[in-house]
């Protein structure tokens, strides 16, 4: 008896809870564009937010609608662009991309404290008093922009200050988002190779050489020596105006040395 | 009757709180305790199936699986509860992908794992133990459920300001949040005694 009643009792629970789950299945069911799921496939997947979407879910929702562009994916880059137009059966366009790289625009030889400090080990929160670091443009060293690269493309060097490492960034741009001093910037890589001015000090020269070193102090040397166009000087700072093999860094002779080359060793 | 359930209430959420008192749910309460929003999504989604889980339990222990009431099969009340439990949470998971996508991929793999949180058994366990009548039983699983809430949203606070503490570096990520969870529970057990079950 005890037998037939316990296969009833849990049969019929079984059907009933199946019964349940079969129609609220019905009724709820998300209809998923398998064009979605093809498209996530061929993005790199990292949630970096990167192309201004809350994932990269999100992103391929809308591309296979049609209502964002497939050029988005800063980390996939060319090859990315390439799968999607190919898996939405559009037109592969020709034209070629310049690659961009994060670079962080301070890079002292030694920087300058006036003060210590233990607050809050973070870029954000010791920007409000400066951390004691006499420069205020310069790199304050906590490494926010470290921990929101996925990549592992940041380093903290020798001198404290965060350094890119080229051939690891994918330019995504979520350093640039970190820094609370807006030091890091993206800039193009001709060839793999980029000429930046380490420094984003724009009070005047006799004043930038108090705080740093090796700061820029709006000499103008490099827009003399340097191509034309090469160089601008805006604001007590020298900006590298476009890229290239054209520049010579040795040429210029910086007298502070606050001009570099960044080399991007061949991806391996 | 209205004291006894607010007394069920109050002691199902702080007194005898499930994860600090008797240690059950420990999995998602460490598992989905690293941000405040998903945690109050877990907390929602494990108050509801505690609730329809009381809601239907009750009267499938009281007709069927009680020696006194229904037909003694005792031994069904496991396997039963836990059918009950997962055709819930498979419910919930079709609900949340439908009107909350967003909440259902931050959850991720924590939603279906709700089907093996051993408070929403025990809920339903504790439940059987001490006799509560059918309203009782739904006040019981509304508050064992806003006391997970209570206490997952209280740990994800923690863990988020804990982000920019200087943690020394053995005690870094899972042995600081186990260390945390600790003191949480002895400061609950300042409710010991207060009442008793």
């Amino acid at each position: 008896m005890t037998l037939y009643q316990s296969i009833a009792v849990l049969g019929s629970l079984g059907v009933v809870s199946g019964i349940v789950l079969a129609v609220s299945f019905s009724r709820l069911k998300v209809e998923d564009d398998p064009l979605v799921e093809e498209i996530l496939q061929a993005l790199p997947d990292i949630n970096c937010g990167a192309c201004g979407y809350a994932s990269c879910h999100a992103y391929a929702e809308l591309v296979a609608e049609g209502k964002a562009p497939a050029d988005m994916c800063a980390p996939g880059g060319p090859e990315t662009e390439e799968k999607i137009i190919r898996i939405k059966g559009g037109d592969l366009s020709s034209e070629k991309k310049i690659p961009k790289n994060a670079v962080v625009h301070c890079k002292p030889q030694k920087r300058i404290f006036s003060a210590g400090y233990c607050g809050i080990e973070t870029c954000s929160a010791a920007n409000i008093s400066g951390a004691g670091l006499l420069c205020r443009f310069g790199c304050l060293g906590f490494g926010d922009c470290l921990a929101a690269c996925p990549f592992d493309a940041i380093k903290i060097n020798s001198s404290g200050a965060a350094e890119v490492i080229p051939e690891k960034c994918t330019a995504c741009g979520l350093c640039v988002r970190s820094c609370p001093r807006d030091i890091i910037l993206m800039v193009d890589y001709n060839d793999g190779r980029a000429s930046y001015v380490g420094c984003s000090n724009t009070q005047e020269g006799k004043n930038t050489r108090k705080v740093c070193g090796s700061g820029c102090i709006a000499c103008g040397l490099c827009v003399k020596r340097a191509p034309e166009g090469t160089f601008v000087l805006e604001d007590s700072l020298a900006r590298v105006e476009h890229s290239g093999g054209e520049i010579n860094v040795e040429e210029i002779k910086c007298p502070t040395g606050c001009i570099y080359e960044s080399v991007e060793k061949t991806k391996n | 009757m209205a004291a006894e359930l607010i007394t069920i209430f109050v002691s199902a959420v702080l007194v005898n709180n499930f994860v600090l008192y008797y240690f059950l749910g420990i999995c998602p309460f460490l598992g989905v305790s690293s941000k405040l929003d998903s945690s109050v999504g877990i907390g929602m989604a494990t108050t509801f199936v505690m609730t329809m889980t009381a809601l239907v339990t009750w009267p499938v222990y009281y007709y069927f699986i009680s020696p006194e009431t229904g037909l003694n099969l005792p031994f069904l009340e496991y396997i039963a509860f836990i059918i009950v439990i997962a055709s819930l949470v498979q419910f919930v998971e079709m609900f949340l992908r439908k009107f909350f996508p967003h909440l259902y991929r931050a959850l991720g793999i924590y939603l279906p794992l709700i089907t093996t949180n051993c408070a929403i058994l025990g809920m339903a366990l504790f439940m059987v133990l001490r006799q509560y009548n059918y309203i009782q039983s739904v006040v019981f699983g509304f508050g064992a459920g806003c006391g997970f809430t209570l206490v997952i949203i209280i740990m994800a606070g923690i863990r988020e300001q804990l982000k920019f503490s200087p943690v020394p570096g053995v005690f870094k990520g899972a042995p600081i949040t186990l260390i945390t969870a600790g003191l949480l529970a002895l400061a609950f057990m300042g409710f010991a005694g207060i009442i008793t079950p």
